[in-house]
């Protein structure tokens, strides 16, 4: 009985540190896969336009909206001790900080990340991987490498983007509908934002969620076992590890990067 | 005066292949002439097109050797074997057409990918694939808007893109009407003989077969069970290749799956 | 070859939804010329075109960030040099509040250290280069904007003449004054009051 327990524990733990070492190897084959630029450019370009032009529409409503909701819930609780020009701060700092890489990670998961195991996994049942690689190109090339470098392009812009128009939801309902003095909000964020500690140290997070979530997408799609149920599965596998990984990391991060 | 020695495109020797504990082949062996249609028949569910795929080297057996053109594919490095791939070619049960690509651009696909030709000699090269399947008008067509017949010959036309040497089907009778049936039969014979193909035929459709196949192996229990002409396997005295061929229900091949003693398990208990 | 051409029994299999394209295209014939390669090069064309916009929409967004959020060209991004104070207490001063002379921000705070002998706080100020004229006589004081605000360094310029050296890179300031801390403050002022009665 505890045996059999011991050695299911042993069985799992042998299969994940198995799937880690395939899901290595395929980045290692999507990484340095870019056949050439002549060739791959127009791959890549065609990826960013499916992972990052059309996640803009979410991406930009969602930083909108949370700006807005964020400068509404903190002028309720600032203006409470007379703080409510240090609004601006609040709002920048959380979007660049956390609210922007991680929201944008999570949202990406869902738009892009499901699509591209859910596009893999069909891909690889309709065996359009298979007939690839039977024709002598490796799909890994063809098709993983484009997607990983276009996934890695596109989230830290789509994380600049959305934290800017996070601020500028929060500068509309701050500035333009509760009153707060637009140039306090903007002098008093100037002073307590700085470019490398928190702009740069926000990109940086996107940059290590964008390889995460890529990652555990392109690799649910590639290994998903290829049957209508095994694709939904790989698809529900991406949106869920994607968003504890996010999770996960974003708590690391912070620590190494705003702790001190 | 000496009989030519026979050319053999690809030579399967001693080959066994397990998936799991299963073993779906022990000690095979086959040999498919150069230019020849050679048909691959057997029940559903014995790996036919497991076999295929250990020809182009997607998978790798437990023991034995398949030299195709003097390369013995289980011993090939990856770039090696990406070489001898471009001298092969397979059709795909499902047709495996890219489903983001127009048909023209999926036969271009693999010129583009292997050869640095001019947009307009690529034109006129898919164009000519496309006429010989009678697909010249679809090209602009996107997958999802053939039939199942019309998807199947665009796969053809993009599996002779490059002209290989050897050209595998994989169940292309399977699930279509007697008219695409007839196209698809008659193409895989035209196009060996006018390119000089060597093709290797995995199906279950025993008339279509014995119509175009110069040589027929029947593989059922992990082996071959039967190997000749048409017209040889047609007198053959095993049972089980005479059930295959006449297509009998039951026999050497049991119509019920294992099971229990049917009168003891609908009276279970009762004694 | 005698194999069918592409005819209108073939056709029949066509979705209808491109068989109207096409008529529409081409008056009622199948073949669309060279309209595959238009068709193609129109798609990436739009598909440029829209990545191209992400991109620059990105840019932007990181300029607003650089310049309106986190404001770069305020923080100095020009040249500094570094000055020194030794301070009883810093109270709540921290790495980056602001250095000002009459309420105008000159420099920063860029680091914090205990003197390993006499464990008293070290503030290096970074200033910028333009401000860096300031005698031996300077004094620096900790002080907080507002009640509850933050606190920053306060620089008051000494007087210039021949007596008195301008202060260098790497000086220490002689003149602080430390933080108000506002327990100490009600302490004393408790004990003052229990004197008194």
């Amino acid at each position: 009985m505890i045996l059999n327990m011991l050695q299911s524990i042993g069985a799992g733990v042998f299969d994940r540190i198995g799937g880690v070492g395939r899901a290595s190897i395929m980045l290692f084959g999507a990484l340095f896969g870019i056949p050439s630029i002549r060739k791959g450019f127009p791959l890549f370009v065609r990826q960013i336009y499916v992972v990052g032009v059309q996640s803009l529409t979410i991406i930009m409503v969602s930083g909108l909206f949370i700006g807005m909701v964020l400068a509404l819930q903190g002028y309720t609780v600032l203006v409470d001790y007379g703080a409510e020009d240090s609004l601006g701060p609040m709002v920048g700092l959380s979007l660049l900080r956390e609210l922007g890489p991680v929201v944008t990670g999570l949202l990406f998961a869902g738009r892009a990340g499901s699509a591209l195991t859910a596009e893999i996994g069909l891909m690889k049942s309709t065996e359009q991987l298979s007939s690839m690689e039977m024709m002598a190109i490796d799909p890994l090339r063809r098709v993983i490498a484009p997607r990983f470098w276009a996934g890695l392009f596109c989230m830290p812009l789509l994380a600049i983007i959305f934290s800017t128009i996070g601020i500028l939801g929060g500068h509309l309902v701050g500035v333009e509908w509760l009153g707060i003095d637009g140039g306090n909000f903007w002098s008093i964020m100037q002073s307590k934002v700085d470019l490398v500690d928190d702009v740069f140290n926000g990109v940086i997070k996107s940059i290590v969620f964008a390889i995460v979530v890529t990652w555990i997408s392109l690799y649910k799609g590639y290994n998903a076992v290829p049957t209508a149920d095994g694709i939904s599965k790989a698809t529900t596998d991406t949106v869920v590890q994607a968003s504890l990984a996010i999770l996960g990391l974003d708590f690391v991060l912070t620590v190494f990067m705003f702790s001190s | 005066m000496p009989e030519p020695i026979p050319q053999y495109s690809v030579e399967i020797e001693q080959l066994s292949f397990s998936r799991g504990d299963r073993p779906i082949y022990t000690d095979i062996n086959m040999r498919f002439p150069k230019g020849k249609v050679t048909a691959i028949m057997g029940p559903s569910g014995i790996g036919k097109t497991t076999l295929l795929r250990l020809i182009g080297g997607q998978i790798k057996p437990d023991s034995g050797s398949i030299v195709f053109r003097g390369h013995n594919i289980p011993t090939l490095g990856r770039k090696k074997l990406y070489q001898v791939r471009q001298d092969m070619s397979m059709l795909f049960q499902s047709g495996a057409l890219f489903t983001d690509m127009s048909v023209f651009d999926n036969v271009a696909f693999a010129i583009r990918e292997h050869t640095k030709l001019p947009e307009d000699i690529i034109r006129t090269m898919v164009l000519l694939k496309l006429e010989a399947v009678g697909l010249r008008g679809a090209r602009d067509l996107m997958p999802h808007e053939l039939s199942g017949g019309m998807a199947r010959r665009a796969a053809l036309a993009r599996a002779i893109a490059l002209d290989p040497k050897l050209i595998m089907y994989d169940e292309p009778f399977a699930g279509q009407d007697p008219i695409s049936m007839g196209v698809i039969v008659r193409l895989i014979k035209q196009l060996n003989d006018s390119l000089g193909l060597t093709s290797i035929v995995v199906s279950h459709d025993v008339p279509e077969v014995m119509s175009i196949a110069d040589f027929v192996y029947i593989i059922a229990d992990q082996r071959v069970i039967g190997k000749g002409t048409p017209q040889e396997l047609l007198d053959h005295e095993s049972p089980l290749v005479q059930q295959f061929m006449q297509g009998l229900p039951d026999g050497p091949v049991p119509f019920h799956f294992k099971a229990e003693d049917y009168h003891c398990e609908l009276l279970g208990g009762v004694k | 070859m005698d194999v069918p051409p592409f005819s209108k029994e073939n056709v029949s299999l066509v979705k209808p939804r491109f068989y109207d394209s096409v008529s529409r295209n081409k008056k009622g014939c199948l073949f669309l010329g060279d309209n595959s390669v238009w068709w193609m090069r129109m798609s990436t064309r739009k598909v440029e075109i829209m990545v191209g916009l992400f991109v620059t929409l990105a840019i932007a967004a990181m300029i607003v960030l650089a310049f309106k959020v986190a404001d770069i060209s305020a923080t100095g991004s020009g040249e500094t040099y570094e000055l020194k104070a030794k301070f009883d207490n810093i109270g709540g001063l921290k790495h980056r509040s602001a250095v000002k002379v009459g309420g105008v921000v000159i420099g920063r705070v860029s680091s914090i250290i205990l003197d390993p002998e006499d464990y008293l706080p070290v503030v290096t100020l970074t200033l910028e280069l333009k401000y860096s004229n300031f005698s031996e006589t300077s004094s620096v004081s900790i002080l907080t904007s507002g009640l509850l605000g933050e606190q920053y360094i306060g620089f008051s310029p000494g007087f210039i003449d021949e007596t008195v050296d301008i202060l260098q890179a790497g000086d220490y300031i002689e003149d602080t004054k430390s933080a108000l801390v506002l327990e100490e403050l009600i302490g004393q002022f408790l004990f003052s009051v229990g004197n008194d009665g």
